[in-house]
């Protein structure tokens, strides 16, 4: 029988919310303002992004991740990265932040550069999230 | 004829996308522009095969004065780089569709002239092979066109 994640991603997500902070997490919208020249992609994309999650997470260096125990395969992945942030869905966020384009952050806007997802089942347990300015 | 970057970049991608669009088996196939906000697709076709798709870049890299100025003051400026289309098709599918689609924009460029005056020379395919889920060939056409200012 499948292991049952869902008490794992709830403790997670409890962990985050007390020792992190909220921010947002923006999809921009893909329509580009005008259909005949799609290449000019949309003007405004941070005006009416297609999707805004609400979620606490936790910005820590790269250094940091990795003494935690995170490792990549992909060296690019810490190098382009300012700060990870790591974020737990918890199990009822459905939403696929590998999609997702900026990190807001208060006032601060950060450009996501690279994801890597904690999933070892069905269930998305934390995702590392590498941004930049 | 003169072009600043934006005209000579919005005429070159208007040649790929007309003949994109109206090719039997390029249509409907998703294409990626430099930074426009667009998703690599996704899903899967009838056949379980990995959608395929493109994606195209201008990428200026010479410039150099072209003439004398003339009695009105003008020089004309010379821009010469890179149209660059990157095809992505289903790996493992005999490489068919690869080679039309290569075609489709192959011929979007060689032999032709923008409506403002870009010319492109040397158009050719290169077959780099597998990439991820896909098979890759790059169409590359080098392009110059003048500014007059």
């Amino acid at each position: 029988m499948a292991f049952n994640y869902t008490q794992l991603a709830t403790k997670a997500k409890q962990l985050i919310e007390r020792f992190g902070r909220a921010v947002s997490i923006v999809k921009f919208d893909e329509s580009p303002a005008d259909a005949d020249k799609p290449w000019r992609g949309d003007l405004t994309p941070r005006t009416s992004p297609e999707a805004t999650q609400a979620v606490y997470g936790v910005f820590v260096e790269p250094s940091a991740v990795e003494q935690l125990g995170f490792s990549t395969t992909k060296p690019e992945f810490f190098d382009r990265s300012t700060q990870i942030l790591l974020v737990t869905p918890g199990p009822t966020l459905a939403a696929n932040l590998e999609e997702y384009d900026e990190v807001v952050d208060g006032t601060v806007r950060w450009k996501i550069t690279g994801v890597e997802v904690l999933k070892p089942g069905t269930m998305r347990l934390l995702y590392f999230i590498g941004v930049a300015r | 004829m003169s072009l600043t970057y934006e005209e000579a970049r919005d005429e070159m991608q208007v040649m790929f996308k007309t003949a994109w669009d109206a090719g039997a088996e390029s249509a409907g196939i998703e294409v990626l522009y430099a930074d426009a906000k667009k998703t690599v697709p996704q899903g899967n076709d009838a056949d379980n095969n990995p959608l395929p798709w493109a994606r195209i870049q201008i990428l200026h890299n010479l410039g150099r004065q072209a003439s004398l100025s003339g009695g009105l003051g003008k020089v004309r400026w010379q821009r010469i780089g890179l149209v660059m289309i990157e095809i992505f098709t289903p790996l493992g599918t005999g490489g068919v569709l690869a080679d039309r689609l290569a075609k489709i924009a192959n011929d979007a460029y060689e032999g032709k002239k923008s409506p403002g005056g870009v010319w492109f020379r040397d158009v050719r395919l290169n077959e780099v092979g597998p990439s991820g889920a896909w098979w890759k060939n790059n169409i590359i056409a080098e392009f110059e066109y003048d500014e007059t200012k």
